[in-house]
């Protein structure tokens, strides 16, 4: 008897066995880490996500069960991160892929990896208050829950300011989106460094808002140009 | 050769290998109205610019967010809609401009090494 998972991967639903999911799992988490300084990060593993549904499908062909094998075979033909050698990225990584050592890359990684979702799969309102609990690592969702609550109670922000949050977080939609979501636990050495990341992703996402909200249709930066592009690809 | 020679070796040839393959894939998008990326990667297979498709995603969306390439989505029976590739008016330019320098460095290379193939 073998426990099973039911998963989203490029907006597909799958039943995946246990084995199999956590092979996946630790797949998607390297490829999330090996893009995540790279320009373009959010479409290129949403690319690679959805491609990965559709060699699942190619491959089950009507059987029910994703299984460890299926797995394996994906990953064969997508290929790990080391196997990216010939990617060419931006010059200063082309620098440092021909240092070519491990322990240079390592040193190179600075980010935690989290990253600012709702939980949808949490949620009681929204997914706010689950999003921010994994986000901060709080054991339970209930702290961030009474903190709305007291806030709404004692003045009038309580409700805007989750609607401003509810609009600004993006729903963890994809496996990857979880993961990036859970994250690893922050500590001390770089917690700054996360703080001043997440400000410019809430920042990118303040104008667009704005912009929306003023009703205007004109792009004016690629980053723009960049989320646009990826959200008319996961409506579709 | 040494463990530290093999390193820079193999360095050197995946320098070699990156140019060369950005060169090839837009030849690739170029030969066609539109392409996906899978039929790249069979494109390249058993030869020496064999890549992993995964190669290809980041490869392509640099292209892209430089408005070299452009995709559009096209419904698939077999899974997600699909992203195809076709290359632009200033995608074109960059590639003439690629294969001439391909041109000059190859017949440069094949002049240069000419003494070193013959010692052998």
């Amino acid at each position: 008897m073998n426990k099973v998972f039911n998963i989203n991967l490029g907006g597909y639903p799958f039943t995946i066995d246990e084995d199999a999911y956590n092979h996946l799992r630790s797949y998607l988490e390297t490829i999330h880490n090996h893009f995540r300084n790279t320009e373009g990060y959010e479409e290129i593993t949403h690319d690679i996500e959805a491609r990965l549904a559709e060699l699942f499908l190619e491959q089950l062909n009507n059987r029910p069960i994703v299984a460890f094998q299926d797995v394996e075979d994906a990953i064969a033909i997508m290929g790990r991160p080391e196997e990216f050698g010939a990617d060419p990225m931006g010059e200063g990584e082309s620098f440092a892929g021909a240092g070519a050592t491990t322990d240079t890359k390592e040193s190179f990684k600075i980010k935690t990896g989290k990253r600012l979702y709702r939980d949808s799969e949490e949620q009681v309102v929204g997914g706010v208050a689950a999003g921010l609990t994994a986000y901060f690592g709080i054991p339970d969702p209930i702290w961030i829950r009474l903190f709305f609550v007291l806030v709404v109670i004692s003045g009038g922000i309580g409700i805007p300011l989750y609607l401003i949050l509810w609009a600004l977080m993006p729903e963890a939609k994809t496996a990857g989106d979880r993961l990036a979501m859970r994250g690893e636990p922050i500590n001390i050495s770089n917690i700054s460094k996360v703080i001043t990341e997440e400000l410019e992703h809430l920042s990118e996402k303040m104008t667009e808002l704005g912009e929306g909200l003023a009703g205007k249709k004109k792009v004016r930066t690629k980053v723009m140009e960049k989320t646009r592009a990826l959200r008319s690809g996961s409506l579709l | 050769m040494s463990d530290e020679q093999m390193k820079a070796f193999d360095a050197t040839k995946k320098q070699l290998r990156r140019g060369v393959l950005e060169l090839v894939v837009l030849s690739a998008i170029a030969a066609e109205d539109e392409v996906y990326p899978t039929t790249i990667q069979q494109k390249l297979k058993d030869t020496p610019l064999e890549v992993k498709e995964g190669t290809l995603y980041p490869l392509l969306t640099r292209l892209k967010n430089t408005e070299l390439l452009q995709y559009t989505w096209r419904e698939s029976t077999s899974g997600p809609p699909r992203k195809y590739f076709s290359i632009t008016e200033s995608g074109r330019e960059f590639l003439g401009g690629l294969l001439e320098t391909w041109g000059q460095l190859v017949q440069s290379v094949h002049h240069n090494t000419q003494n070193h193939q013959t010692n052998e």
